[in-house]
């Protein structure tokens, strides 16, 4: 199956930011990361089984894109990181301070910890959408979570288990 | 009535949800097809043994807004595209970059670029304009009948059938009696991703030599 391109730009264009600004920490970048992922969707002759699927590929292709715009010579002049964020709308002190230390997490416990808390994915998905072992998403999901919560202290609770 | 505490999925979503694509993110076919035609364009290096050279050219109409700062200085270098020697003339700007530009038989071909090499200390240098062509004298390009082909300096090697099904293609030029190894992998529709190096990645016997 495929959905056209319109219907999946509306659904997870804001979904594929998140996790691209995740990465790039660039506004432009990240744009340019949702016009790729979904430039390639619209190119590509791939067969889905369900939407879910198109979900995953959409995020894995916007992963990648986003690691290769990082690793590029050729990146956009991006607003630090402190200008960008006076300009979002945060509904409280405590969303904005989580924000922040999020993203001065190392980008490999900052990804896992995105599409786990964000996208709801268990563990054993996001191994498959990395292509890295559960084993490994377990120990970046720790250590992220150990350095959010002493950053964040109480804003930040220990009862959450791994085991998803 | 009793507030509940937020769980950290509540909190995490929360914060996150202000993060907004762009309004304007294309819906246009003919603008999404427009700019997978200009990434095929886009030269991407990989490290070369110790040091890592970094090199990008811009094609068409990125090229005309990088060619808007002009002035430095001209100079004329030789160099291989597409497989031909041209003569390319070069004009410096003040960012580090260059302008490109040569005859391309009637027509007048103009592209933008620039680069760094980093060292084993992570110390960044400007590249010359004749080590960015240099970078940029390999390529690979779909040609309009549906063949692939390696370029590399006056090297035309078709390598349609060694990036079938998503392989990794991997192709040794002699060029002065020393290989250079080229591993390149098809980036999906937008291109592909070719890495140049003195050294193998892996074993040598993996590579398909090419005099």
């Amino acid at each position: 199956m495929k959905i056209p391109v319109d219907q999946l730009i509306g659904r997870y264009k804001d979904n594929l930011f998140a996790i691209a600004f995740n990465i790039c920490k660039s506004e432009a970048d990240a744009d340019d990361v949702v016009q790729d992922t979904f430039l390639q969707y619209h190119l590509t002759e791939k067969q889905f089984n369900d939407e879910q699927h198109i979900r995953a590929w959409l995020i894995r292709v916007a992963v990648n894109r986003g690691k290769d715009i990082n690793r590029s010579f050729w990146r956009r002049k991006s607003v630090p990181l402190e200008e960008y964020m006076e300009t979002l709308a945060f509904e409280t002190p405590e969303s904005e301070n989580l924000f922040e230390q999020v993203m001065k997490l190392p980008e490999k416990y900052r990804l896992v910890i995105h599409l786990f808390y964000y996208e709801d994915y268990s563990i054993r998905e996001i191994a498959g959408i990395l292509g890295v072992t559960e084993n490994n998403v377990k120990v970046r999901l720790t250590r992220g979570r150990k350095l959010l919560k002493n950053a964040i202290k109480e804003g930040w609770n220990n009862d959450e288990s791994t085991d998803v | 009535m009793t507030n509940q505490p937020m769980s950290n999925k509540e909190k995490y979503k929360q914060a996150f949800s202000v993060l907004h694509a762009s309004c304007d993110i294309s819906l246009e076919v003919e603008k999404m097809e427009r700019k997978a035609e200009r990434n095929k364009k886009v030269f991407r290096m990989r490290p070369v043994a110790a040091a890592c050279i970094c090199a990008c050219l811009l094609f068409g109409s990125m090229a005309t807004a990088y060619a808007t700062d002009l002035g430095g200085i001209r100079e004329k270098v030789s160099t291989w595209i597409h497989g031909e020697k041209v003569d390319v003339d070069v004009t410096e700007n003040k960012d580090g970059g260059y302008h490109f530009s040569y005859k391309d038989g009637d027509n007048e071909q103009e592209f933008g670029g620039g680069g760094v090499s980093i060292d084993e200390n992570g110390k960044e240098s400007a590249l010359s304009a004749e080590e960015i062509l240099d970078e940029a004298g390999s390529e690979v390009v779909t040609e309009k009948d549906g063949t692939v082909r390696l370029y590399f300096h006056e090297h035309k090697v078709d390598i349609t059938e060694l990036v079938k099904g998503g392989k990794t293609c991997k192709v040794a030029i002699i060029e002065d009696g020393n290989p250079v190894y080229f591993d390149i992998k098809s980036n999906g529709s937008i291109g592909y991703e070719m890495t140049r190096s003195d050294e193998p990645t892996g074993g040598k016997d993996a590579y398909k030599v090419v005099e």
